[in-house]
């Protein structure tokens, strides 16, 4: 059971959106990890057969996935990004709706509906339409449409993006809870959505793969070392134009700097532990996510 | 199942309900129409509606019904005589004129006929040609719609020879002389009024069955669900196929539901009288052979196919460009574009226009005009050229859609 991309490449008008990228996939939850605009939706559409590759090709099990067409699209389940529902159709009347175009026959895809409705919390919104659910209640019933059909691989696309933090925890726990016996391959250009529930963390940027590993791995390959300082009031401008700093921790006496550099920045600073978060920061020369996002 | 989905889509949104709702009021509209325009006018030369004067009108009609053939034609001109030399007849004050026209009411189809039977040249209308018409003329009622058709076609300057060829006008002049008669004669309003507001039904409800497919496809990109829907294991195949059936389940449930409200309020109101006589004796010069309910079935199978043709038509376009409000144009463009052509008047153009689409819509126009094509030396009508032709390119829009929707690609 694996899933393997060859030298994938999607051009948009001379624009490579995904550039040759190579990666192979097997059981448990993958991290796919970058700013916005890294690639990520463009090579999960490929990943969904959605949209066609320039060139390169995606094989499950050595067979390519546009050849098994619908044999493919069985073993899969997909929240995209940015998708809508049917706003009159009542959570229920959607889930039954998706598990017939899965081909799931109605008997069994009332039973497995309840089910999912149980697991994502939506018993009781069952029959709210659509138009009316909350953001979060319209994320779950997304991931509950796509896990109807038991999927082998599940794509899951920015799926905590907009949430608010307390959502956001629910979320990871579920995904977690879904992640047995599959692939799952999750988005975010948030760390700590993937810090502690991926097996594998693959850094995406300008459509190739930077690096790849466990958060381990990812963590100690970097080149360079974080430390920790006090800069005075006057100075901290100065000091953030210089290095590229993780954090900036307001104190009394100025405030507390979390600096990435090869060499120590300051007589006051002192080694510290190198988290994902700096390795991001590192790559991608920004923070990741909004503030609220570091959980 | 994925068809009931389809259908769900449609009718729970608030644009569905009011497409419903509007296609019953539309119904109800035009039978309020059609049942208010039966007009009988009364002892007093006042014009009545309603359903007394509806039973008035039809006892007067009752009274000449039957085979219209030369002794009743004899009568009719003797009645017509009597009541023309009326002092209200004869009168300068049109208030009694209006008396007199009262009491001709009975015979007023009929009189209708002689103005065309009569009258000097084909192409003329004289509205009191049938005062002039004696009792030794009954005898050349039916053999003169024959003969000024056939002078008018040898006539040299008529639009009629030069714009049919020979084979074409031996057709229509053979339609003429099979034509069976005497006719069948009896009150009919109830067809008259069905087929005369019938236009509106049908091209109205073509026009919101239009609004409705057009988001079958199209919402699935504008409710951002094509994602999904492309993902799944059916979502490249079979439930495209629902797709393209529940717009067919759409036109045809709709469709129907609104044309059988609508014949049957109408004719419930009316009367079913005079089903089966000739459409000619509301238009004498008709060249189709058909009885007034064939006519009334031909024009709702008429405006079946073309609903069908438009709603697919309007489907693939939604299908290829995305876009419902684009394709929901379709519609307005192919009913109203003809229309506009045929206002430049150029007669070459103008039969070449009734092979259109929007012919289907209204049949029983199209019963009235002589557009008759020669095709590899035989002749068709235009009826019987649309009908198949229609038919068989709305069955070949259904793949077309289905490919055209299963190619796409998400962006
Ligand atoms: N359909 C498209 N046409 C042109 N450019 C596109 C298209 N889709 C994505 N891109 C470009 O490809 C890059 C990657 O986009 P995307 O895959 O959406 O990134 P991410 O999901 O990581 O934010 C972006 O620069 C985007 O502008
Ligand atoms: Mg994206």
């Amino acid at each position: 059971m694996d899933l393997t991309i060859t030298h994938l490449t999607k051009e948009f008008g001379g624009f490579r959106a995904v550039n040759d990228f190579d990666f192979t996939m097997s059981c448990g939850v993958y991290g796919l990890l970058g700013v916005n605009g890294a690639g990520k939706t463009t090579l999960m559409r490929m990943l969904t057969t959605l949209m066609k590759p320039t060139s390169g090709c995606i094989t499950w099990d050595g067979e390519d996935i546009f050849a098994m067409d619908g044999k493919y699209r069985k073993l899969l389940g997909y929240l995209p990004q940015d998708y809508g529902f049917y706003p009159d159709f009542s959570v229920w009347d959607y889930l039954m709706y998706i598990a017939s175009l899965k081909g799931i026959r109605p008997a069994v895809a009332k039973q497995r509906v309840k089910e999912l409705l149980h697991q994502v919390g939506l018993t009781k919104a069952r029959n709210q339409k659509m138009k009316t659910l909350s953001g979060g209640m319209k994320r779950r019933a997304g991931i509950a449409q796509a896990m109807l059909n038991d999927p082998r691989i599940l794509i899951l696309d920015e799926p905590t993006a907009g949430l608010d933090p307390s959502e956001r925890i629910r979320f990871r726990n579920l995904i977690s809870e879904l992640s047995e016996d599959r692939i799952v391959l999750l988005s975010t250009h948030i760390v700590s959505d993937i810090e502690y529930i991926a097996k594998q963390i693959i850094l995406m940027k300008d459509g190739s793969i930077l690096i790849s590993g466990t958060a381990e791995e990812i963590i100690a390959s970097m080149p360079e070392r974080v430390w920790c300082c006090t800069a005075a009031k006057g100075r901290i401008e100065e000091a953030l134009k210089t290095f590229q700093v993780a954090n900036v921790k307001t104190v009394p006496a100025g405030a507390e700097l979390r600096v990435i550099s090869d060499q120590k920045p300051a007589e006051d600073a002192v080694l510290a532990e190198p988290t994902l978060e700096d390795v991001f920061l590192y790559y991608f020369g920004e923070r990741s996510g909004e503030d609220d996002d570091t959980l | 199942m994925m068809i009931r989905y389809e259908l769900k889509k449609v009718f729970a949104s608030a644009g569905g309900e009011l497409a419903v709702v509007l296609t019953l009021l539309l119904v109800l509209v035009s039978c309020y129409q059609a049942v208010s325009g039966v007009e009988w006018v009364n002892e007093a030369g006042e014009p009545e509606t309603g359903f007394a004067a509806i039973s008035k009108l039809r006892r007067a009609q009752k009274e000449w019904a039957g085979t219209l053939d030369e002794t009743r034609l004899e009568s009719i001109i003797r009645e017509n005589q009597r009541l023309c030399a009326t002092p209200e007849a004869q009168s300068k004050d049109y208030k009694q004129n209006d008396i007199a026209y009262g009491w001709k009411q009975g015979i007023r189809p009929v009189l209708n006929m002689m103005n065309y039977a009569y009258s000097a040249d084909f192409q003329e209308y004289d509205w009191y040609r049938n005062e002039q018409v004696t009792p030794d003329q009954a005898g050349d009622f039916y053999a003169n719609r024959t003969k000024l058709m056939t002078q008018w076609m040898h006539a040299d300057n008529s639009s009629a020879s030069h714009l049919l060829t020979e084979k074409e006008q031996a057709y229509l002049v053979e339609q003429y002389e099979t034509l069976d008669s005497p006719f069948d004669y009896d009150y009919s309003e109830g067809w008259t009024q069905l087929m005369n507001n019938s236009v509106s039904v049908i091209m109205i409800t073509a026009l919101i069955l239009g609004y409705l497919c057009a988001g079958i496809f199209a919402n699935e990109f504008r409710w951002k669900s094509d994602s999904i829907f492309f993902s799944t294991v059916l979502g490249r195949n079979r439930a495209v196929w629902a797709k393209v059936k529940a717009g067919f389940l759409l036109v045809t449930g709709l469709y129907w539901a609104a044309v059988t409200l609508y014949s049957l309020i109408t004719l419930g109101c009316l009367g079913f009288d005079g089903w089966n006589c000739p459409i000619q004796i509301k238009m004498w010069k008709s060249f189709y052979h058909l009885k007034l309910w064939q006519a009334w079935c031909l024009t709702c199978l008429g405006g079946y196919i073309g609903n069908l043709f438009f709603a697919f038509l309007t489907m693939w376009v939604s299908a290829k460009t995305r876009s419902s409000m684009f394709a929901a144009t379709v519609p307005f463009l192919l009913i109203f574009l003809p229309n506009f052509l045929d206002n430049l008047g150029n007669d070459r153009v103008s039969k070449l226009l009734g092979l259109l689409p929007d012919q289907l819509l209204q049949l029983d126009q199209a019963l009235r005009y002589f557009n008759v094509y020669e095709i590899f030396g035989k002749v068709f009508s235009a009826i019987s050229l649309l009908l198949p032709t229609f038919t068989a390119l709305t069955l070949l829009l259904a793949p077309i859609i289905y490919r055209e929707f299963c190619r796409k690609q998400i962006r």
